[in-house]
């Protein structure tokens, strides 16, 4: 799969695959830890609270770490304390916050002999991939980025920076967000329990995050709505979504016979733009839902 | 081993070298840490490591030094007070980056962590109606069974409750006590070469087929809907039909990927979840998955 084999360094590092379409995989994982030692200049017992905070770190308990670090020298800003926070906050992939304490770090030792390495390192975190955890409230949904087919709900992956479209679909839900991702974004989307059942249609109709609008329009007798679940018999489609406004032809498909729920999804490119008609490809797939 | 020449040395050094300001410490606390120093090695040449530790202690109070603060976890090991031991040596390795013992310091840490403590599970008093027969249960320590039905338990040491001893190196357990007809669960902490005493309670009568079990409080299952009511629960026994069936798994906010278990007919199934990982992620943690079938003569 291109979304897998993608190389964690050139995700971290890179943003090329962008333009590529849809490309996502796992969150990265943050480097081992690198600490710096106390001063024997600390009193007893900020040695002592910092011995704790290595002793947590050590046990991977990180939230006590922290809290222990934090409870060095309230007063005075130590070099080696902010290091070592910034270092338990990278670890625990909070890497804005991480990158504040580098940069304290760095304010409180200007002469700090591992400055050029520490900001290289500020400016690798500056390039971590947005990550993005989809999930929900109801059981059994699978989950499509750009209309790619993930996998079941939840997931929790890293995307390239840019315009995504993200659905969550159930056997009896339906939900559809479109978003800007930026680098260090954390974002968790998701879909709310639904006691309606007026998502539960055959066919899910849904499109790429160029087309930022949603709504309905009447096209013979037929009443669409769009991002939604549609009910329709097996048979081919033809539709010009809100009269043509926006796409620069009809939406064509066939709903095959049988059970089952048909995800339609209009790839009409990643970036929104309202200035002129969108060219668009349409992709189906048969939904299969987890047992 | 101690290192009393040595500090006792160096602290001499300090106090009538040029270079005594080296630490920025004024003479009279070097002098003062000396004087105390000194008198912990007396008493601990002694045999009397109380006094001993809390001369180090004072020693180091006055003015820390790497060498003092070894000696007062060399004394903390002798007096098996070993969490306090592990944290001062790794006080002494924090400052004494490049020490050349640094690999033996280490090593002892994690002995001493290793230290086997003793939990001893026990119940309330047989009178008290949340009291649970520890003979006729299962007990589960993180998920894994340490005592089947059937075992005796025993009278406790010291003045614990009757029940039943397991050795566990030091940290937070999840004790589970599960009879027939009903569960307790309780989370017990010490440190490493502590006793501790674990007193798990229950309701008298609490039915079901499946115990569910967590390491965290935030992971939950989702009981059975009782109509749009939902509910969730980190340590509960509820019903569910014999077969394979799916408990939905909630972490804090998040949505988990569902665990699937074979529901025995007559007997129960067991489900222990547990993560290392901390809850300030942005998603489900990851998630260990250890299962039993528990099985109660009639």
């Amino acid at each position: 799969m291109r979304s897998t084999s993608l190389a964690l360094g050139a995700l971290l590092l890179g943003t090329s695959a962008a333009s590529a379409g849809p490309a996502y995989g796992p969150p990265p994982k943050p480097g081992p830890p690198v600490r710096k030692p106390a001063s024997i200049e600390y009193s007893a017992e900020d040695l002592g609270e910092f011995a704790e905070a290595l002793l947590a770190d050590r046990a991977g308990d990180l939230e006590s770490a922290k809290q222990h670090y934090n409870r060095v020298s309230d007063d005075v800003p130590l070099p080696a304390v902010l290091y070592n926070l910034a270092d338990v906050m990278r670890r625990m992939e909070q890497y804005k916050a991480a990158i504040e304490h580098y940069r304290k770090y760095l304010d409180a030792a200007p002469e700090a002999p591992d400055r050029a390495d520490v900001e290289a390192l500020i400016a690798k975190l500056q390039q971590t991939p947005p990550i993005i955890t989809v999930d929900g409230d109801e059981p059994r949904a699978l989950v499509f980025l750009d209309g790619v087919l993930v996998g079941p709900s939840p997931q929790t992956i890293q995307i390239t920076p840019g315009w995504h479209a993200v659905d969550r679909v159930g056997p009896e839900t339906f939900e559809h967000d479109s978003f800007e991702a930026k680098p260090l974004d954390m974002m968790h989307l998701q879909a709310p329990y639904r006691s309606s059942k007026d998502e539960d249609g055959n066919v899910v109709f849904t499109t790429s995050s160029a087309m930022q609008t949603s709504g309905s329009w009447k096209d013979g007798d037929r009443m669409w709505r769009f991002p939604h679940r549609n009910v329709l018999p097996p048979g081919r489609y033809e539709t010009a979504p809100f009269d043509g406004k926006y796409l620069c032809n009809s939406v064509l498909f066939d709903v095959p016979p049988g059970n089952g729920v048909l995800y339609v999804y209009i790839d009409a490119g990643p970036t929104p733009d309202r200035k002129q008609c969108l060219p668009f490809t349409v992709k189906t797939k048969k939904l299969v839902f987890p047992p | 081993m101690m290192r009393a020449l040595l500090v006792l040395a160096l602290l001499a050094r300090v106090v009538t070298a040029d270079d005594a300001v080296r630490k920025g410490t004024p003479d009279k606390f070097v002098k003062a840490a000396g004087e105390a120093f000194r008198a912990a090695v007396a008493a601990d040449q002694a045999g009397q490591l109380r006094d001993a530790l809390g001369l180090y202690q004072k020693a180091f109070a006055i003015s820390p030094h790497p060498s003092t603060i070894y000696n007062i976890a060399d004394v903390q090991r002798r007096l098996a007070l070993l969490p306090q031991a592990i944290k001062s040596y790794q006080m002494y390795l924090s400052v004494a980056q490049t020490a050349s013992d640094r690999t033996q310091v280490e090593a002892v840490i994690e002995k001493l962590g290793k230290t086997p403590g003793m939990l001893w599970v026990s119940s309330l008093a047989p009178s008290d109606m949340q009291s649970i027969d520890l003979t006729s249960a299962y007990i589960l320590v993180d998920g894994e069974i340490k005592k089947q039905p059937g075992v005796e338990t025993h009278a406790g040491p010291y003045n614990y409750n009757e029940g039943f001893g397991i050795d566990l190196v030091a940290g937070e357990h999840v004790v589970d006590v599960v009879t027939a007809v009903s569960y307790g669960s309780e989370t017990c902490t010490f440190g490493a070469g502590e006793n501790h005493q674990c007193r798990v309670k229950a309701p008298p009568r609490t039915d079901g087929s499946v115990v569910f079990s967590s390491n965290e409080g935030s992971i939950e299952v989702r009981l059975p809907a009782k109509g749009k009511r939902r509910e969730e629960k980190r340590a509960v026994r509820f019903m569910l039909p014999p077969g394979r069936q799916r408990l939905d798994v909630r972490d804090r906010s998040f949505e988990c990927a569902p665990i699937y278990v074979d529901v025995p007919k007559g007997d129960i199934a067991y489900v222990f979840v547990s993560t290392t990982e901390h809850d300030r992620l942005e998603r489900c943690r990851s998630l260990k998955i250890v299962q039993h079938k528990l099985h109660f003569a009639n």
